[in-house]
């Protein structure tokens, strides 16, 4: 017996055998590779891109193929640690599959719509913000206006290089006050420089002067100062006078005010008692 | 020749010829392997390269006319509505005070 299975193992035959099982082995081999290797290949062509914005008071998940094999979105998975069931439609290059959902989108599985045990997990982006006012240049010109007893003033301001529909104005009267200046604080937001007026008609004060200070201590010089009344006024650098008897004089400054600043005004007259 | 004689001389061109499949099989079957893994290296290289574009993938806004546009690459751009919209492989909207958006550059959602 074992002279003959030593005989079948020596000869022709036992090396024909060899080969064969050689030969299934290396086949087997080669095909387990082949199959591991379309496997490694169809993960690796997957492209998929997750991003989430928050919207509505929950979440705007959105998933793009950035890829050429198409794919299908299966699961999503939530913060709160369940998961969103979906079967898209395959989505291919640069088509995009939106979601939204209450609990923010952490990850997303998608599987390949060529082999569907091609999976991949993959990490849903998160977002950021940004300014939308800084960016149109908006921004807040915050105004006090204080005048002094007797005194009056109206500021008026609109925007100016583009028609926004930015313009308002504030009236502030000390003339009962007893003494007591009177102020308001208005606060503006402008898309651009502001074109702000001082107005302050006065039928009581000989002269009325206005003086407009940033927070730093520098004071704004006005383009134009306007007086005027049924007897010409006339102005000095920062102040408007008049000839005594007139009934009333109006006043007028003119400035510019660039966004994201504070200005302080202040309006004094002298009143001849 | 004896019966002895034979068998040695059999036995040795056997062995002969069993080298030299078994070299030919190696031979095949490492060609084979190369053969067959080369798309999975090209696609690792196609995906490394890939992650590398996107992890730079971002947006840039700018404002013409009172509108807020959104800058994307490759000369993608679009007008940022008040619903969510795409630019290129960014999604954004404008949600009032600010701009929101998201862009494959952006850190994972799980991390904020």
């Amino acid at each position: 017996m074992s002279s003959v299975f030593e005989e079948i193992l020596t000869s022709t035959t036992g090396f024909v055998i060899a080969m064969i099982i050689m030969g299934v082995v290396i086949g087997v081999g080669l095909y387990g590779y082949w199959l591991y290797v379309n496997h490694a290949t169809l993960e690796n062509e997957l492209m998929p891109i997750a991003e989430v914005v928050p919207y509505q008071g929950g979440y705007y998940l959105a998933i793009v193929n950035t890829g050429y094999e198409p794919f299908t979105v299966r699961q999503i998975y939530l913060k709160g640690g369940s998961t969103l069931s979906v079967n898209t439609k395959p989505l291919t290059h640069n088509q995009w599959f939106f979601e939204q959902a209450s609990q923010l989108p952490i990850a997303v599985r998608v599987c390949s719509a060529i082999d569907p045990r091609v999976c991949e997990i993959i990490p849903v982006h998160g977002w950021s913000v940004v300014d939308a006012d800084s960016l149109l240049g908006i921004g807040w010109v915050n105004m006090t206006v204080l005048v002094d007893w007797w005194c009056h003033a109206t500021v008026s301001w609109a925007a100016i290089g583009g028609d926004y529909g930015t313009s308002g104005s504030v009236t502030v009267s000390a003339y009962n006050s007893f003494g007591a200046p009177a102020y308001e604080t208005v606060s503006v937001r402008a898309p651009g420089p502001l074109l702000i007026e001082i107005e302050s008609s006065n039928s009581y004060a000989s002269w009325v002067k206005v003086t407009i200070t940033l927070p730093n201590g520098q004071t704004i010089t006005p383009l134009l100062v306007y007086c005027y009344g049924p007897v010409n006024g006339y102005y000095v650098p920062d102040q408007c006078l008049r000839t005594m008897d007139a009934s009333e004089t109006v006043f007028k400054w003119l400035f510019i005010a660039e966004p994201n600043t504070a200005l302080f005004i202040h309006v004094s007259c002298y009143v001849l008692t | 020749m004896t019966t002895k004689t034979r068998a040695k001389v059999r036995n040795r061109g056997i062995s002969s010829v069993f080298t030299a499949v078994i070299m030919a099989l190696t031979i095949a079957a490492i060609i084979a392997a190369i053969a067959i893994s080369w798309p999975m290296i090209k696609a690792n290289f196609d995906k490394n390269s890939w992650a590398g574009s996107m992890s730079l993938y971002k947006l840039d806004f700018g404002a013409k006319g009172g509108e807020i546009y959104a800058y994307a690459q490759n000369g993608v751009s679009a007008k940022v509505n008040s619903t969510p919209g795409t630019v290129g492989y960014c999604i954004t909207y404008n949600g009032g005070n600010y701009i929101y958006y998201t862009c494959p550059s952006n850190t994972p959602s799980y991390q904020g």
